[in-house]
């Protein structure tokens, strides 16, 4: 606790240093002789602006894109500082430099490197960060990551993510698992209680899925409310364990799931099959487990 | 006599697929505002019993949800939900079907009350049932749209009311979307694409199924409501609908453009324009006409070229050969066994 608190005081301490040391400066430079208006060099501005305008526009991007913590904290530290130089730069085209004291061309020049570090520490941390990061989300993105292939509701990849990581496996001949399971009368779900209380009972088999698997193993939504996971390098009877397993956990969210398993032995087969003719397979077995179903409710 | 509605025409009741379309972006927190705008429908206006929206303000609302949904499941989710989001006699009638073909013929009588971007037919060979899907006045250009909607709510009323999975195989008249996993997880695996007409074709046996919640006193009621309902309706078909039903009608009277702008009371021009909104030119829908009797010729009652030619009223079967090519880019002869 105490230790968050002085990071709070040091991040603070550090943004009102920056801001002040901005302020100080500006007014430094108030007192100081304008260049005339010949000799200002219009290229120099436009270059030492956008550079400034960079700056800004990677703080704020920064400020929306990561959750507060210490590596933001050190990276807006740096950032900002990077800015305050490149403003100094800046005001320095505006100015006669030989109009003010030897101390100050001095200090004008101590934002930029000190940010830089900053920054350089920040990314340090981050990439550390990253890792850990990485590790949480192995099962949802397997070292492969583009957003654009997330599911909106369950936030879990979506089927063209699998596909994708499939034709991967395929070609380094491994051996995989695919199972397969499909939320039994989730319509009635949707129906009884509503599109909100479905998309709740979707993500949170989601994160189940996500939580039950192997490091390697990677789940994402198919369509609907059936999810496709992926078992690289598994035998036949841990596919079929493992299909057991997800499909009792999915019991506890009170609702039952039918599951299909298929088993591809890569290097044994001549032809090979690409990810579509697998999940074909896939949707054909479930279509037999369904069947299968329905024939037991009837006799 | 038909009573026609034209685009700007208040023909589709808004308590249906625009309340679920609503209903269901209020539950994702999408903004209704940029769903309605441009489309001349308030969010007071739903409450109102009875409201109407016209063809032009359907398209509109389509355009926009489509451009806001994130993902490609919209349709075949109001389609999960079809059946028990409707109300009404002719929901009644569905669900106390006693069985598919009960259903079917009830739903083939009575659907433009409920589906009036709709225009469904049928056709039977010695095993299979065939229904077969096309635009009244649902856009050409939202086709995808509709036929996922209407497809996806078949199958998901049949296993609701059937407590089976559905069987049955799927031509569909556009090339293999992206999200083709929508279509085999809503559908089934019996899909093909880049097909002339959308037919949906299934066996004879499906037919005699049992539906689990059949009712024969409540399907009579149902289906004297329906039919009051639709003496009592304003419109009963719509503008592509009338001329494509014309111009296939077991051909006793071959109707031109100026005939059927005739018995519309307008003149040939005028007609034209009116197919305008639709998205449609009269070319087009007679091309469609045609198709569409040619296929019956050549896949159901299996006849010849040249019989076909004659029954059409080409020339000679060579230029029916070389329409037949500019319809769907392939030859007659490839069709004869297309449905089995």
């Amino acid at each position: 606790m105490d230790k968050k608190m002085a990071n709070t005081r040091l991040y603070q301490a550090g943004i009102t240093i920056a801001v002040a040391f901005s302020v100080l400066l500006s007014v430094c430079l108030a007192q100081a002789q304008t260049k005339p208006y010949q000799l200002i060099d219009g290229f120099d501005i436009a270059t030492e602006g956008a550079l400034l305008l960079l700056g800004l526009s990677w703080l704020t991007l920064v400020l929306q894109a990561r959750p507060d913590g210490n590596v933001t904290r050190l990276l807006i530290v740096g950032l900002l500082g990077y800015s305050l130089g490149c403003y100094m730069d800046l005001l320095d085209e505006f100015f006669i430099n030989s109009s003010l004291p030897g101390w100050f061309s001095w200090l004008e020049k101590l934002p930029t490197p000190i940010g830089l570090l900053t920054l350089t520490l920040g990314l340090w941390l981050w990439r550390e960060e990253q890792k850990t990061v990485n590790e949480q989300l192995r099962t949802r993105e397997q070292f492969f990551r583009q957003h654009q292939l997330v599911d909106r509701v369950t936030k879990i990849y979506d089927s063209r993510a699998i596909r994708q990581q499939l034709n991967l496996l395929i070609k380094r001949e491994e051996n995989l698992g695919l199972v397969m399971l499909d939320i039994d009368n989730f319509a009635k779900v949707n129906q009884q209680q509503g599109f909100k209380e479905g998309d709740i009972l979707l993500t949170n088999i989601a994160q189940l899925l996500a939580s039950q698997l192997r490091s390697q193993d990677l789940v994402c939504r198919y369509a609907g409310d059936s999810f496709i996971v992926l078992l690289p390098k598994a035998s036949a009877a841990f596919n079929q364990s493992m299909a057991d397993e997800l499909k009792q956990a999915i019991c506890g969210l009170n609702c039952q799931a039918s599951c299909a398993v298929f088993h591809y032995q890569n290097n044994q087969s001549d032809t090979k099959l690409n990810a579509s003719q697998l999940i074909a397979e896939l949707t054909s077995e479930m279509d037999k487990v369904k069947q299968a179903r329905v024939m037991s409710k009837v006799s | 006599m038909q009573r026609v509605a034209y685009a700007q025409d208040k023909c589709v009741d808004s308590s249906l697929l625009v309340a679920s379309l609503i209903s269901l972006f209020e539950y994702r927190q999408l903004d209704i505002n940029q769903l309605l705008s441009g489309s001349g429908i308030f969010e007071q206006d739903l409450t109102k019993l009875n409201h109407k929206i016209s063809p032009i303000q359907l398209s509109q609302l389509i355009d926009n949800a489509l451009a806001i949904w994130p993902g490609d499941d919209l349709a075949f989710l109001l389609g999960q939900q079809w059946l028990p989001s409707q109300s009404g006699s002719l929901t009644n009638g569905l669900l106390c079907s006693g069985n598919l073909r009960q259903m079917q013929n009830f739903w083939q009588r009575f659907y433009w009350l409920t589906q009036p971007w709709l225009q469904g037919s049928h056709w039977h060979t010695d095993k299979q049932q065939h229904l077969i899907f096309q635009l009244d006045i649902g856009l050409f250009r939202q086709r995808q749209f509709y036929i996922e909607l209407a497809l996806s709510s078949l199958v998901s009323s049949y296993k609701r009311l059937a407590n089976t999975p559905w069987q049955g195989a799927f031509y569909l008249p556009f090339a293999e979307p992206k999200h083709i996993d929508q279509y085999q997880k809503y559908l089934g695996k019996h899909l093909s694409f880049n097909q002339p007409l959308c037919v949906l074709s299934y066996d004879q046996a499906l037919n005699d199924v049992p539906f689990t919640i059949a009712d024969q006193h409540g399907f009579a009621l149902a289906q004297r409501q329906a039919e009051q309902l639709q003496q009592q309706a304003q419109y009963t078909i719509g503008l592509p609908a009338l001329i494509r039903n014309m111009l296939t009608q077991e051909s006793k009277q071959q109707y031109t453009l100026p005939d059927i702008a005739d018995l519309l009371s307008l003149s040939p021009a005028t007609l034209k324009r009116r197919l305008k909104p639709f998205n449609i030119s009269f070319q087009q829908l007679q091309d469609q006409a045609n198709l569409h009797n040619a296929i019956y010729l050549l896949a159901v009652t299996g006849e010849t070229n040249l019989q076909v030619a004659q029954q059409l009223k080409f020339a000679d079967s060579n230029n029916f050969r070389r329409s037949f090519k500019r319809w769907t880019g392939l030859l007659p002869s490839q069709f004869r066994c297309w449905l089995s």
